[in-house]
């Protein structure tokens, strides 16, 4: 029997230390030496402490602090300048929301009128009731009868995806899940990857080669799941069912009824609500479907691993590099990540050229 | 009014006659392990009463052979804090500090320097002035705990925890030698559960079934069960010893299970006859507990 | 660690995908497959063996084993574990029963009768365990580092009488550290020092899992920890609730097929894991030591 079947051990890598102490020493003493001319920055990376500018002209930003007409940064990154602002955007560290971020997050709390969700930021968020589609249509208001049955809708633990809906003065976001898109996550693993990793787009919801959908949070969270058929889903459904009561009832009667065509849109929440908030996962996902979501979700790791930023078009080619891995079991060596990642790499390359 | 600042005792207290000898003698004070009859199913008698306890919602005492074992249940009882829609459940299993543990030398750190001058004591301070769970203590309140956990309807309890607490008045294995194996910790296991099972019923907590246990050893191809410990000094070649707990009125599903012994015969079969030995005891203290608490409803 | 809990949906769907035939394990590994490691031995200048094992996932061991000669006749045993876990308290219930394991497996399942040095005198070696870091339950991570760690110790020679009955007489050893014996070479031809390991496995549905991570550890029915000595499944075995802090609603009883099944499965894939530790040893030893 192959032990690598079983089981896989390595040995560490080497660490890599090639910073020459030499170098590093005048380098501490370039830095405390004041620059006569503070428009033009050093590097564009700076560490914690370490001198950005001494003109007091530039307003100071997020990661830096001020002392003495002198501008530090205070984490360890990049220098932005945008117009007169000057901040540090760090290299690592916690999910920072911003408004419109698509985000996917975990339910921590019910508390008064509202969810704390873990996003992976500093604080939790927070999901106001009022911030959900709930039975009953649209646009009714919210009830004390509504309150009293939240953990109904959503509990502890429960995985939803979102969009960050502002962000308020202490820097907690809010959420809403006001769109048929939003809501309760079913039919797949979840995973986490650094949200840094993860490039803005217009979208973050692909459907995937092999039946496979993805919830790309900005936040670095992610939901693979059986991609839902479109035309049995339960708002294509609804849409179609009344366009069919539409023209019927002005096929039998022969004039327009009121009402009967206009309610569609408050229809399609009011029948798809329940459902959205349940938590049973669809009874037909077949194991080719289930073994694709691995194999995503093997991917992702394997992006993650070697620290690639995530685009719809990297998982698609991670996925079909994977292919050539017939033992699936294998996919979690390191060497077959490497391997994975350098041929989306080689692959972009061509395309590139 | 009481003084509601005061946790007051039960009302019904009895102040013990400190001091008055019961004319005890030698043989009333430890009745020792082989005087324990065995019935003809090959099991020790043994002695059971529930409802002695009566600030906790349900308790039991068992004595067989030498072991004499008290249990008592809190709850369910409401938690504070964040919001669990099931019970959680704990176990917290003692000895009596007096009472030596099954091979507490070895698993507690209790290097007992005998001869040497400079002696530091049990380092777990567990003799006198103890601060937590012995190692011991602390396995036998898991091995409980695991086997009870599926038992209890714990989703009926939301909010809620309950609690075991188990203390261990007297072990047979008085002499803890230097015996290797671990058929006392086994033996004290098993009846420390079905005492347990015992009290959980006594409680009225709901229960899927009684768990019950039986305790087995197979040496030299000879299956033993309910095995004694006393003779330390024996050889323990060739010995396996088993504790196994089930739920007999679910399919005899296994919800404890521990082996140990010395591993140079070992087979699958043996296993096999092993189980098939726990189930039978575990069989029996099941009917017997039955018969108990019909007779106490009559 | 903090407490973990999913959400219904990904329960089910986990537990769904585990009780397929066969399981289909969310990092796509086979029922019987471990999550690959990274080890080094021989590291801690300061030990007489020293072993390092980490998991992708940042979960991390370290196991170090110092020898001390003492006089036989006043111990009650040549081995003494002790384990850290970072997070636990070294009272609480969670590292107690890591130490009982661990004590246990290697009281029974060790050649101690090499460590005596005369008919007075004994090493006893004192394994020290760290757990650094850890998601699923760490008996497996600590077991499988005690062994490369016992499997590297070096104990200095001895260059005194072995026999001492009649001349009270303190053993003195080889100043030179080159001259230090592996226990495996006290051992006599044909017999390989082997040192005891654990595995845990997860049930679930019909299945058993190998090295159940901790996402799958929270939708399993029960756990099997299953020791291994001597090329083969050995004592003590037991069923554990792995998912230790968490409120696992699957967890039930088990059929009693699945222990002799979790045996037979023990004896199948154990060695391929002694063998994977064997290699990485012996790869190490190519390097040469640091020391």
């Amino acid at each position: 029997m192959d032990t690598n079947e079983v089981i896989s051990i390595t040995k560490p890598e080497a660490l890599v230390n090639d910073i020459d102490s030499d170098v590093e020493m005048s380098d501490i003493e370039d830095i405390e030496t004041p620059k006569d001319n503070s428009n033009t920055f050093k590097s564009s990376i700076v560490t914690p402490g370490e001198l950005v500018t001494d003109d007091p002209i530039w307003m100071k930003g997020h990661g830096t602090y001020f002392l003495e007409d002198k501008t530090f940064s205070s984490v360890a990154g990049n220098i932005s300048r945008v117009n007169r602002l000057l901040s540090v955007i760090p290299l690592k560290g916690r999910y920072q929301p911003e408004t419109g971020d698509h985000i996917v997050g975990r339910i921590t709390e019910v508390a008064n009128k509202r969810w704390k969700v873990d996003i992976g930021t500093k604080q939790d968020a927070v999901l106001m009731l009022g911030s959900v589609n709930l039975p009953g249509g649209v646009l009714r208001r919210k009830s004390e009868s509504d309150e009293l049955q939240m953990r109904n809708f959503l509990k502890e633990g429960d995985l939803l995806n979102a969009e960050v809906q502002t962000i308020f003065n202490n820097g907690i976001a809010s959420l809403h899940t006001r769109s048929l898109k939003y809501g309760k996550l079913r039919n797949g693993i979840f995973l986490k990857v650094p949200s840094s990793l993860v490039i803005k787009s217009k979208n973050h919801s692909y459907d995937l080669p092999g039946n496979v959908s993805v919830v790309l949070g900005v936040n670095g969270y992610i939901w693979l799941y059986k991609t839902v058929a479109k035309s049995n889903s339960a708002a294509n459904t609804s849409i179609t069912s009344n366009t069919s009561k539409f023209q019927a009832s002005v096929d039998s009667s022969g004039s327009y009824a009121p009402g009967q065509g206009s309610i569609s849109i408050t229809r399609l929440e009011e029948e798809s609500s329940w459902e959205i908030y349940s938590d049973k996962n669809d009874p037909n996902i077949s194991n080719s479907v289930r073994t694709n979501i691995t194999r995503y979700n093997n991917v992702l790791k394997a992006l993650s691993y070697c620290e690639l930023g995530i685009t719809e078009q990297r998982i698609i080619m991670g996925y079909e590099a994977s292919l050539a891995y017939s033992n699936i079991g294998s996919l979690i060596d390191k060497e077959a990540m490497e391997s994975i990642c350098q041929d989306i790499i080689n692959n972009e390359k061509m395309r590139g050229a | 009014m009481s003084d509601r600042r005061r946790l007051i005792g039960p009302l019904n207290t009895i102040i013990p006659n400190i001091g008055i000898s019961s004319n005890a003698t030698e043989a009333d004070v430890f009745k020792g392990p082989s005087s324990a009859t065995r019935n003809e199913d090959g099991l020790r008698q043994f002695f059971l009463k529930t409802g002695i306890i009566e600030n906790a919602n349900g308790s039991a005492y068992l004595e067989v052979g030498g072991n004499i074992i008290q249990v008592s249940v809190f709850g369910p009882r409401p938690i504070r804090g964040s919001f669990v829609d099931r019970a959680s459940f704990s176990v917290e299993c003692k000895f009596l500090p007096y009472i030596s543990q099954p091979n507490e030398q070895l698993y507690n750190n209790t290097t007992v320097n005998a001869g040497s001058t400079a002696n530091t004591g049990p380092t777990n301070a567990n003799a006198n002035g103890r601060t937590g769970l012995t190692n011991i203590e602390q396995k036998i309140s898991s091995y409980i705990e695991t086997a009870l956990l599926p038992s209890i309807v714990l989703e009926k309890y939301p909010k809620s925890t309950i609690d075991i607490f188990v203390t261990i008045l007297s072990t047979e294995s008085s002499n803890s030698g230097s015996t290797k194996v671990d058929a006392a910790l086994l033996g004290i296991s098993n009846w420390v559960l079905n005492c347990s099972s015992v009290a959980l019923v006594d409680s009225g907590i709901e229960l899927k079934d009684v768990v019950t246990s039986g305790v087995a050893t197979l040496k030299n191809d000879k299956l033993l069960l309910d095995p004694e410990v006393i003779s330390s000094g024996e050889d323990n070649e060739n010995t396996l010893t088993c504790v196994v707990s089930f739920m007999n009125l679910r399919n005899d599903e296994i919800v404890g299970f521990w082996m140990e012994g010395d591993q140079s015969k070992f087979e699958e079969s043996q296993v096999e006859q092993l189980i098939d030995g726990c189930n039978n005891m575990s069989r029996q203290v099941r009917a017997n507990i039955n018969s108990y608490f019909t007779s106490t409803l009559e | 660690m903090s407490k973990m809990i999913l959400s219904p949906a990904e329960r089910s769907y986990l537990y769904d995908s585990l009780t397929q035939a066969p399981p289909i394990r969310p990092d796509s590994r086979t029922d019987h497959q471990f999550r690959p490691l990274e080890a080094k031995t021989s590291f801690l200048p300061g030990s007489n063996g020293s072993a390092r094992i980490r998991l992708m996932d940042g979960s991390e061991c370290i196991v170090s084993v110092k020898s001390k000669v003492v006089l036989s006749a006043l111990e009650s045993s040549l081995i003494e574990c002790d384990i850290d876990v970072s997070g636990f308290r070294d009272d609480s219930n969670f590292v107690s029963n890591l130490k009982f394991y661990l004590t246990n497996l290697l009281q029974h399942n060790f050649p101690t009768q090499y460590l005596k040095l005369t008919s007075r005198y004994a090493f006893k070696l004192f394994i020290d365990c760290i757990v650094i870091s850890h998601s699923s339950y760490p008996l497996s991570l600590i077991s499988l580092t005690t062994y490369l760690a016992l499997k590297t110790t070096r104990l200095p020679l001895l260059v005194s009488d072995v026999n001492d009955e009649e001349v009270a007489e303190q053993p003195t050893f080889s100043d030179d550290w080159d001259n230090a014996k592996y226990i495996g070479d006290f051992m006599k031809d044909g017999e390989v020092f082997q040192p005891p390991i654990f595995i845990t496995l997860g049930v679930i549905g019909p299945n058993l899992i190998f090295d159940p991570s901790t996402e799958e550890e929270q939708v399993l029915e029960n756990g099997l920890i299953v020791s291994f000595y001597g090329n083969k499944v050995i004592t003590p075995i037991s069923n554990i609730n792995l998912a230790t802090n968490s409120n696992n609603s699957n967890f039930k009883g088990l059929n009693r097929s699945l222990i002799t099944k979790a045996m037979a499965l023990g004896n199948k894939y154990c060695p391929a894991v002694v063998k994977a530790l064997d290699t990485l040893i012996e790869q190490d030893d190519e390097e040469g030591t640091i020391f």
